[in-house]
């Protein structure tokens, strides 16, 4: 016994000699920046440093947001039979689910609310809370961004803003708390409610910015693939989330997609860059309508 | 005695560092939001990354056609400045920062929808550890 702690001590004593060090080089004293000079040059991309991925794992998405932006820009109209019940709720019983229906439930208010529908928004809102509560991320979503959200509710900005400020709070919180597996779902759960949203009204009326739009998931879909491997053999579900989500992304393979570069041009004054490289996405009527139904099956198990 | 001492010098160092690198994070995010102005709507969230010796920090996102996005980024490392570069994903470079006096943020208009490459740096003259953090919002 006298061994072993011995041991242990020498360990802690390494260890806090570490933090110590650590502690120490962080509480440096700082000065602020050295004098900084314009460099006109364009910058190289460099190919010698290692790139690592952002340690959050938490790869971009589109916001699901400018999804149900779009439909409304085009005059599609609206469709209440697009969005989860909120009745679906109690049929949640897992965290896995929970997380998806968190996510899918915020693109439909995204949805909702683009379209003022404000009287149904509320119910949604309930929903929010009370999944928000069981995933304990009651921090994000607490009283007062309920109240405010009551307060500001005709004011479509408003709602989307804050709605968008809770998610990102949420996602802050998950990642200090090392769960981000969980802020992966909710993200995921958002973006198959924007494909299905996009992928019903497409088929609908034929629009061709929105068939557009859905054959731009394919990256998308790709950074999901990759921000959701790492979990799996968490769990069956994870499992079959991922393989169904592999299976979609090999019908995303056959759209044809054509880009071309363009140089920039940069407003210095007002600090805008005009990106005018262009894009071009050829998606045939088939390949809506597999995606399409791919997504239908993967979104009908997560609300089901 | 001693090693009581020792364990006990853990358990108060262990929180101060854990407690010191959340609250550089909190910085960050404060520093962040001040150049993210209320016209911009988040993606819903925080990029954040730990800055390591010789290695850049990069993600891939898509950008859609006819619509404007802020980038902004920080980093918690005083004596270096912070580059963030976009490029498209055949490398050809839309923007980098440096050439910019290293402004913390620009908006972005895109004509059609681009995937980007975005890379972030730290130039300083020698290594300092540190976080570097970036958001991205769209005009509504």
């Amino acid at each position: 016994m006298p061994s072993v702690f011995n041991k242990g001590t020498k360990i802690l004593v390494v260890l806090s000699l570490l933090l110590a060090g650590f502690f120490v080089v962080s509480c440096g004293g700082s000065s602020d920046s050295e004098r900084k000079t314009p460099i006109r040059n364009q910058v190289k991309p460099d190919t010698l440093s290692m790139i690592i991925k952002f340690d959050n794992s938490l790869f971009p998405i589109p916001s699901p947001y400018q999804a149900a932006a779009l439909v409304k820009k085009n005059g599609i109209p609206f469709e209440d039979n697009l969005v989860n019940s909120q009745s679906n709720l109690t049929k949640y019983t897992t965290t896995f689910k929970k997380a998806l229906n968190l996510g899918i439930y915020g693109t439909d208010i995204s949805y909702l609310n683009i379209y003022e529908r404000t009287p149904e928004t509320i119910p949604y809102l309930t929903v929010i809370k009370k999944l928000s509560e069981e995933l304990g991320l009651i921090n994000a979503f607490d009283e007062k961004f309920f109240a405010s959200l009551e307060k500001n509710m005709n004011n479509r900005d408003s709602l989307l803003v804050q709605m968008a400020q809770a998610y990102r709070k949420a996602d802050s919180y998950l990642r200090s708390n090392d769960r981000k597996e969980m802020g992966a779902l909710i993200i995921t759960g958002g973006w198959i409610e924007s494909l299905h949203i996009l992928c019903k009204l497409a088929t609908k009326s034929s629009d061709r910015e929105i068939i557009n739009r859905i054959g731009e998931q394919k990256y998308p879909l790709d950074n999901l693939i990759e921000l959701l491997t790492p979990y799996y053999y968490k769990e069956p579900e994870y499992a079959k989330l991922i393989d169904a989500f592999i299976d979609l992304a090999y019908e995303f393979d056959g759209i044809i997609f054509n880009y071309s570069y363009r140089e920039p041009r940069i407003d210095v004054e007002n600090k805008l860059i005009q990106v005018n490289s262009e894009s071009r996405v050829i998606m045939s009527e088939y390949h809506l309508k597999t995606i399409s139904n791919k997504i239908e099956l993967i979104r009908n198990q997560i609300i089901g | 005695m001693k090693p009581i001492l020792y364990i006990i010098l853990s358990f108060i160092l262990i929180p101060i560092a854990g407690a010191k690198s959340f609250a550089q994070q909190e910085q960050l995010q404060h520093m962040c939001s001040l150049y993210f102005s209320p016209e911009y709507i988040s993606d819903g969230q925080e990029y954040f990354a730990q800055l390591k010796p010789d290695q850049k920090i990069e993600f891939r996102t898509t950008f859609y056609g006819d619509n404007t996005y802020r980038i902004v980024a920080c980093t918690s490392v005083r004596k270096g400045d912070l580059v963030f570069s976009v490029y498209d994903t055949e490398k050809n470079l839309l923007f980098s920062n440096a050439s910019y006096d290293f402004s913390q943020y620009w908006d972005f208009k895109f004509t059609s929808t681009v995937t980007c490459i975005i890379q972030v740096d730290v130039k300083s003259v020698k290594f300092t550890p540190g976080y570097v953090m970036l958001l991205i919002g769209f005009k509504p």
